[in-house]
């Protein structure tokens, strides 16, 4: 059962209707319920066993950390159990859903035996959970608020198994704190405002994953599946398409999940906040996958910073290096080990690739020759304030971020070869075939002109709803202030784009997100 | 308060122009023309019908409504569709009673010897789109259809529910007028659900399949025959059980013999108007466009039998002059004038196949491989040839023989068989197993061929003979006959026909 099935839409009209006519007291069972009959059809069934696991890692592991600074004051002790509750869930991670960073080393020690044979019996024993990526961080950051003392343990391992296995959010997240999931257990009373920003929200993410990231996925996709043919403005096509693609999918998929937890009264954090409107890559990871970037920060990096070995070495770096030096070198180990971090989690070298080694590179050289960057704006007397200044700045993080994502895309062998071959447009004379645009070229991808005026059409409808965010806080609050006849005709215009246009019914399958494999 | 009512009463009327506005898009892009949809769509609109007539294609070619209506005055309706299967009846039947309540319900039978246990989920649609959706009945046949075959694929439920999930990306139905005005059925089915058809088959009347026996109905047909049954029986419906007449075999008539059987245990009439062929006057000769399907000048005696016997047998008012009727009567003087030209058209055909007779009579006269190929070559003919006594080590030599007659390289070979190729009136040759139809329409109605090591098979008969040489059958692809069949001896160079 995928978020954006049709029994998907029914399952929930159906808990929706169970969790406001039963008994507040026991919403939160409602909950677990509904998460575990969804995890039973959207997963496979025995694989809720790594979520109970962690679960009862985390919850006998704070409980005893409670305890011992409770009753024997023994602080010193609670740090080794942490370590241990944090690297078991890290090890059952990393064996079952990271396998790709360590099974080709792995299969080289193994050599002698029947390679093959060896993977595929680990790939049957290993089948990961839904949304174990984002669950373990979750669970990772409970202990370790639990460690810091910014929570307080969960005495009833039920309701610490519903933080973990909430269903809205195991297909891709957001990766929840404690703190914002204790409404979980807190009474919610029906109010219609919840179910009518909730329906249009889920409204809204699926025009951008069925409408919009599915169409711009079948040009990718063909691209992809014959780069020695599609060269040229074809690879740029490939190249600035998939961050699109990657963005009505991911926040798309985003917005269902946000959607239907606020039917429930839940508010989930959010994981998108225009990122294309960024104007630097720092700013950019600020707005792309927030809750991501802030657990990254708050749980790797800072700790990190505040480390006594970080501070030493940041000591030596000052005296060896002078004070400007010494500082940007500690910033670019602790960055180094931020965007490991986030690349690692994505499960593979090539998110390594594309997310960690290329953002630090461009972040610590965007660091490094900031004061160049400076002078040469002055000196060019730029009007940085200005719209076309800002729109420059944009694009920029964009094309850096469509970079990255190639290697994302199709790995980085394929990745280098594709943004070679697009150099080679600039750089290769009468290499270009800007006639592809004009011939019909195009439509040998797998798409109409239809398509194509609609992927124009949802994405300028998408860039609408992105500045009336930035003006607003949320389009919906704006549409909200409008008279109904309007506010109506939108949504169901929507509907009826969705419903027309949609990559939905036999023959199509819209329910993998290109984020749910993580 | 007050803003709670207000919200409540503008969340409803949301909900009212949401669902509004998804049914009408619905309807927009299901199909909407063709014999297959167009008479269940347009059933919702008849009012105050006699008699309802339930059927696939032996319904809609056999009872002329418009014609019970001029010679009785009754208000009849073909409620049929494309190779409807027996699991939809009950529910057809469900449906129409929640709108009127007809004098009488005639069923066709022959969905229930025709039964399928994985289910033909082409009908369901044919049906189940056509409908409305808010109609109960719909669901119930949806649920009822799938529990009664075993589909061998994941049944797609949502996709028959809300059927625009299967429709949605046909952006093509847009360009069609009738598709905006999907709600003016009446337009679609202006002779009550009857379907012209251009269409002629000379025919000789079946032989020795009449019989007594009895022979289990498939999996799954009888339940739904007793279920309908049991239905009609709840409800005190008069229903007729017919199979129309058609080139019947004696296997369907032991199926029929069951249903008689069923039938009458609820108290149900049951009629085979194949036993009598007589009183109808129904001639295979002429009265047919293939084995299972009479054309118009079959529907007429068809339509003024069973209309004398079900005005005999039920209490069917005359609606003639009746206020509320005034269209029957406008209906029936277009229908006649439609049926005029039907039948010139028709008797052209008729004469076009006569002539095939002669031809065929011609051929197998003739003595010379040369003059007899030509003779064949023709989009009349379709020639299957068989190469015994190995020969022929390949296709080349076999290609070099035939050239000495005049079959060019063009014209031999043709190891696809579709029937756009087989219209082409090309040769086909392979010594290993090869099987296709050869035919008007469909598969159904064509004759059957399959060639395969020692068997050359055509409408259940083998033309393979254990002689050195070619057999060829030449098939008359309008009559759907052998027009001739010949042996050619190619173990000397003067290659004799033989017969």
């Amino acid at each position: 059962m995928s978020i954006t099935s049709f029994y998907f839409l029914v399952f929930i009209t159906i808990g929706v209707a169970f969790y406001y006519v039963l008994p507040k007291k026991i919403q939160w069972v409602v909950l677990l319920l509904l998460s575990l009959v969804f995890y039973y059809f959207a997963a496979v069934p025995y694989t809720i066993g790594y979520l109970a696991a962690s679960t009862l890692i985390a919850y006998f592991s704070t409980l005893w950390m409670k305890r011992k600074r409770e009753k024997q004051n023994q602080d010193a002790k609670v740090l080794p159990v942490t370590m241990i509750a944090l690297l078991i869930n890290i090890a059952i991670w990393f064996v079952v859903k990271g396998r790709d960073l360590w099974f080709p080393f792995a299969s080289g020690f193994m050599a002698r035996h029947d390679v093959l044979q060896i993977d595929a019996e680990i790939n049957l024993r290993m089948i990961a959970s839904l949304g174990m990526g984002y669950y373990t961080l979750q669970i990772m950051g409970y202990i370790i608020d639990c460690y810091w003392q910014n929570a307080v343990p969960q005495k009833n391992p039920l309701k610490l198994f519903l933080f973990v296995s909430y269903f809205p959010q195991l297909t891709t997240g957001p990766i929840s704190r404690y703190a914002q999931l204790e409404t979980l257990y807190e009474r919610h009373k029906f109010e219609y405002q919840n179910i009518s920003f909730g329906a249009q929200r889920i409204l809204w993410g699926f025009t951008k994953k069925i409408v919009l990231a599915e169409r711009i996925g079948i040009i990718v996709s063909a691209l992809n599946s014959d780069m020695s043919t599609y060269t040229g403005f074809y690879s740029w096509i490939a190249i600035l398409l998939y961050p699109l693609q990657m963005y009505a999918d991911f926040s798309g998929c985003m917005d269902i999940v946000l959607g239907v937890s606020e039917l429930f009264g839940i508010r989930l954090a959010e994981n998108f906040h225009n990122p294309f409107f960024a104007r630097t890559s720092q700013e950019f990871w600020q707005r792309w996958h927030i809750t991501l970037g802030t657990w990254a920060k708050d749980y790797v990096l800072y700790p990190l910073l505040k480390s006594k070995r970080m501070i030493r070495f940041g000591k030596f770096t000052r005296k060896k290096f002078g004070k400007k030096a010494g500082k940007f070198l500690v910033n670019m180990a602790g960055m180094f080990i931020l965007w490991m971090v986030m690349g690692i989690w994505h499960g593979g070298l090539r998110y390594i690739a594309g997310v960690s080694l290329w953002y630090w590179v461009i972040l610590m050289l965007g660091d490094l020759f900031a004061p160049v960057f400076l002078k040469i704006t002055n000196k060019l007397e730029m009007k940085t304030d200005s719209f076309a200044w800002h729109f420059f700045q944009s694009g920029r993080t964009y094309l850096i971020y469509a970079v990255g994502a190639t290697f994302f895309s199709v790995g980085v062998t394929d990745g280098i070869y594709r943004l070679k071959d697009a150099l080679k447009v600039l750089c290769v004379k009468n290499y270009a075939n800007p006639w592809i645009f004009f011939d019909q070229s195009i439509l040998n991808l797998g798409v109409t002109w239809g398509d194509i005026n609609l992927i124009i059409f949802v994405s300028v409808i998408v860039l609408l709803v992105a500045i009336l965010r930035e003006k607003h806080g949320y389009a919906r609050i704006w549409v909200q202030q409008q008279c109904f006849i309007f506010r109506w005709m939108i949504w169901i215009s929507l509907f009826i784009i969705v419903l027309i246009w949609g990559k939905y019914g036999p023959g199509y399958d819209a329910s993998i997100f290109i984020y749910e494999g993580f | 308060m007050r803003k709670n009512v207000k919200t409540i009463i503008s969340a409803i009327a949301f909900c009212v122009i949401f669902a509004s506005v998804f049914q009408y898009i619905t309807n927009v892009y299901r199909p909407s023309s063709g014999y297959d949809r167009t008479h269940i769509i347009a059933f919702d609109e008849q009012q105050d019908l006699d008699v309802v007539y339930i059927g696939g294609s032996a319904c809609f070619v056999f009872w002329q409504p418009l014609r019970a209506w001029n010679e009785w005055g009754i208000a009849s309706y073909n409620y049929a569709t494309n190779g409807l299967e027996g699991a939809n009846i009950e529910y057809m039947i469900r449906h129409s009673e929640s709108a009127m309540h007809p004098d009488l319900y005639i069923v066709g039978v022959r969905p229930y010897q025709l039964w399928s246990e994985s289910g033909n989920t082409g009908t369901l649609r044919y049906v189940t789109d056509s409908w409305s959706l808010l109609s109960p009945a719909r669901y119930q046949l949806i649920n009822s259809f799938f529990k009664k075959h075993n589909s061998t694929e994941k049944v797609d439920y949502p996709s028959y529910i809300f059927n625009i999930i299967n429709y949605h990306d046909n952006g093509d139905v847009l360009k069609n007028p009738a598709n905006w005005h999907y709600k003016e059925a009446h337009e679609k089915a202006p002779n009550k659900g009857w379907e012209w058809v251009e269409a002629y088959q000379y025919l000789q009347a079946p032989k020795g399949w009449n019989t007594t026996e009895r022979t289990a109905l498939i999996n799954g047909a009888e339940a739904a025959l007793r279920e309908l049954c049991e239905y009609c029986s709840s409800e005190n419906l008069n229903v007729l059980f017919v199979v129309c007449p058609y080139y019947i075999e004696q296997e369907h008539q032991k199926m029929y013999n069951t249903i008689d059987d069923i039938v009458s245990e609820y108290g149900f009439d049951f009629l085979n108007t194949n036993e009598y062929y007589d009183e109808i006057g129904i001639d295979f000769n002429t009265d047919f466009y293939n084995r299972r399907h009479v054309n118009c000048f079959g529907a007429e005696k068809y339509t003024k039998f069973l209309g004398q016997y079900i005005t005999e047998h039920y209490n069917l008012r005359d609606h003639r002059g009746e206020k509320g009727y005034e269209s029957w009567g406008e209906d029936y003087r277009r229908f006649c004038s439609e049926e005029e030209s039907y039948k010139q058209s028709i008797k052209k055909i008729m004469e076009n196949d006569l002539q095939g007779f002669e031809l065929a009579e011609k051929l197998k006269k003739d003595k010379d491989i040369s003059s007899w190929y030509l003779n064949t070559k023709s989009n009349r003919y379709t020639l299957l040839i068989y190469n015994n006594g190995v020969s022929f080590e390949n296709d080349a030599d076999l290609e070099m023989v035939c050239s000495k007659w005049g079959i060019t390289a063009n014209s031999y070979g043709c190891n696809i068989v579709s029937d756009e190729v087989i219209k082409e009136a090309n040769v086909i040759s392979e010594e290993l197993l090869m099987e296709g139809v050869i035919g008007k329409d469909s598969p159904a109605n064509g004759v059957a061929y399959s060639i395969s090591n020692e068997h050359l098979m055509i409408d259940g008969m083998d033309y393979y003979e254990n002689v050195e040489g070619l057999i060829i059958v030449a098939v008359d692809n309008n009559l759907q006959m052998i027009a001739d069949r010949i042996i050619v001896d190619t173990s000397s160079d003067n290659y004799v026909i033989k017969r």
